[in-house]
């Protein structure tokens, strides 16, 4: 029974230190990890306002407004009228 | 025994004392010491919400969200003698006069705003200055990438009395509650050097606003837009505007005013060009309202396409005034179908009075006339029918004609609207569909208000507004092989009391193909100087746009 208590003790006493011990080295893991995520979330701010900056300019670029005088600018005319093609089909049907 | 008693009393009033000071500090101030607490190692950062997106029906986002930063100072982080150097470089970067930077930067204060809306190449040129005490603050505003394109029906984004970001006219108005989010707030926790460190901490989240899809056509808006400047230009006019509905279910493809403000500097432009004058100004909408008068006297059966007019040999007289034609051509015992395609107004004075009141308001208010359609933007508005005591025999006559009457064009637009498809009238809507922040997509249904007509009735019309189309007035005009309905109008404008005669609103409204409607069109010339007739202005705007979209829908002409 003595023994069994003296066992049950080690047992403890090992498993605290054990623990202290890995709570020491998470602690410390943790610690240093604020400079990682600081940076982490520096970095997902800028990229976020690239992307804002980026599709900013994309929307601008789109837009028929710019599309219109770049078309005009390269030459291109609006049709006056579209042609449509009627009459007897050019192809014999099958009777 | 009384010594014990005592003690015990005092031991039980020490504790309640001890208990109820936990209560007040532990429940009462529980939440305003824990943010104490939170703000000893932790940040409390605002999360910004973004208003929703307005997109076209191609979903292209016509009005989207950018970052933009509030540029802020503490002037006495300033020095003196750089001060001078400071307000100059404010001043050019930030388009801002230097007499208002200088301003700002000498008051007395702590907090300055020098400039709000800031885009972020400005706020990097001014950090690479790095002048001490001045600070961004990041913001989210509006951003048009089609400029100004459909701006007064998208409104604008301007502040409530609080500050927040508010939304006013068109669709930013009417959506207000819906596209604005809300902000949330969360704990950033640091440790003793000032770094994040891993850990939880309460949020409050932020709700971003919900985006609306619209049933505008972004590419008919963008022509839409360029025919009526240039139509407005060409024929003088003080304003215009343009309507394009599918009269199928209503939604709105186009709505153009000219001239219009731009959404990003609203605070330039004079007030009164915020409202959207195609749902918030009523005018006298002359012969373009015929074809309702007509249909409704047709629905019951009360007149026929062939009916013979008695009193169309002159100027007919009523309630002591003498009612002419526009050119003062009369034709005696003309049919209908030649009233509407002379636009004769003493044939309409017969039809009004076959119809008489009481029939006269009800087939107009089955028409939708004197009501608001229901048109999901802010400020619509609506001139009510008069109570039937009140019409003298001249304003029967009169409105016969469309004159006398006061209507808004989108009245007018989805009442002819339903004679395009095959007399039911529709809810006019321009959201087509709603995205919530959390992804649920609402469609919106098309409505049908009312049947003023029956088909057949409505299939009579659209003949008799063929006809009108190809041999009326504004024949010249008109497209060859494609059947178009349509109706031109010159009404004049009263002022003070009478009709000035050298003034008019030209107007031209019409459905294409004629067999089976793809849309419903309303064109409005304001005061025209080249012509004050609606053949002569707002029709070759009207078909000119019409011919647009015949190729971007690929209608083939059919004759």
């Amino acid at each position: 029974m003595k023994k069994l208590s003296g066992l049950f003790i080690a047992i403890l006493f090992l498993t605290i230190v054990i623990l202290s011990f890995v709570q020491v080295v998470v602690s410390n893991k943790l610690s240093t990890a604020g400079i990682t995520l600081g940076k982490t979330e520096d970095k997902i701010a800028a990229l976020k306002i690239e992307n804002t900056v980026l599709l900013s300019r994309l929307l601008a670029r789109e837009s028929l407004t710019n599309l219109a005088s770049a078309a005009s600018s390269l030459g291109f005319v609006e049709p006056k009228e579209s042609i449509v093609f009627s009459g007897s089909l050019p192809l014999a049907l099958k009777q | 025994m009384w010594r014990y008693r005592f003690v015990l009393f005092f031991l039980f009033g020490c504790f309640f004392v001890v208990i109820a000071r936990l209560f007040y500090w532990q429940i009462v101030k529980a939440d305003e010491l824990s943010m104490l607490g939170k703000s000893q190692y932790g940040q409390i950062v605002t999360l910004l919400s973004q208003r929703g997106e307005i997109q076209t029906s191609d979903g292209f986002p016509i009005v989207a969200n950018k970052l933009s930063y509030l540029v802020f100072a503490d002037p006495k982080e300033i020095e003196d003698k750089n001060k001078k150097k400071v307000i100059k470089d404010l001043s050019s970067i930030l388009g801002v006069g230097s007499a208002t930077v200088s301003a700002d930067l000498n008051k007395n204060l702590l907090w300055v705003a020098v400039k709000q809306k800031a885009d972020i190449d400005k706020k990097r040129e001014i950090e690479n200055l790095k002048i001490p005490g001045i600070g961004f603050e990041k913001q989210y505003t509006r951003f048009y990438p089609e400029a100004s394109m459909a701006a007064s029906l998208i409104g604008f984004v301007g502040k409530d009395s609080n500050g927040r970001d508010k939304g006013y006219f068109g669709l930013e108005g009417y959506y207000d509650r819906l596209l604005r989010g809300e902000p949330g707030t969360t704990v950033e926790i640091h440790d003793a050097f000032g770094r994040p460190i891993l850990a939880r901490a309460s949020n409050s989240e932020r709700v971003n606003g919900a985006s609306l899809k619209l049933s505008i056509d972004r590419a008919v808006q963008f022509m839409v837009e360029k025919r009526l400047k240039e139509g407005v230009k060409k024929y003088g006019a003080v304003s215009g505007m343009v309507g394009i509905m599918n009269p199928a279910t209503g939604a709105i493809l186009a709505m153009a005013n000219y001239p219009s403000f731009d959404p990003r500097s609203y605070q330039n432009y004079a007030g009164s060009l915020y409202k959207n004058p195609f749902i918030s100004d009523v005018y006298e909408p002359g012969s373009t309202f015929k074809p309702i008068v007509m249909a409704g006297a047709l629905d019951l059966h009360l007149i026929k396409p062939d009916t013979e007019c008695p009193i169309c040999g002159g100027p007919v007289s009523v309630g002591g005034y003498k009612i002419h034609t526009w050119n003062d051509k009369y034709f005696k015992n003309t049919t209908m179908i030649k009233v509407m395609q002379h636009s004769d107004n003493t044939g309409m004075v017969y039809v009004a009075q076959t119809l008489g009141v009481e029939r006269m308001i009800r087939q107009l208010s089955r028409f939708g006339i004197g009501d608001t359609t229901g048109i999901d933007l802010q400020g619509e508005i609506s001139v009510p029918l008069k109570p039937k005591n009140l019409w003298y025999p001249v304003d029967l006559a009169t409105t016969g004609f469309g004159q006398g009457i006061s209507v808004t064009p989108i009245e007018l637009l989805d009442a002819v609207a339903a004679l395009a498809n095959g007399g039911k009238r529709m809810e006019p809507h321009v959201v087509s569909e709603i995205t919530t922040a959390s992804g649920n997509i609402v469609k919106i249904q098309p409505k049908v208000l009312d049947r003023p007509v029956s088909k057949e009735t409505a299939k009579v019309m659209t003949e008799i507004l063929v006809n009108t189309a190809d041999k009326g007035e504004s024949k010249w005009t008109r497209i060859k092989g494609y059947r178009i309905a349509g109706k031109t109008g010159t009404a004049s404008i009263p002022i003070a009391g009478h009709y000035d005669p050298t003034k008019t609103i030209a107007s031209f409204i019409g459905y294409a193909p004629a067999d089976n409607p793809k849309f419903a069109m309303l064109v409005i010339l304001d005061k025209p100087s080249a012509a004050i007739y609606g053949s002569e202005t707002a029709a070759p705007i009207f078909y000119d746009i019409a011919r647009d979209l015949f190729i971007y829908y690929h209608i083939a002409p059919t004759e």
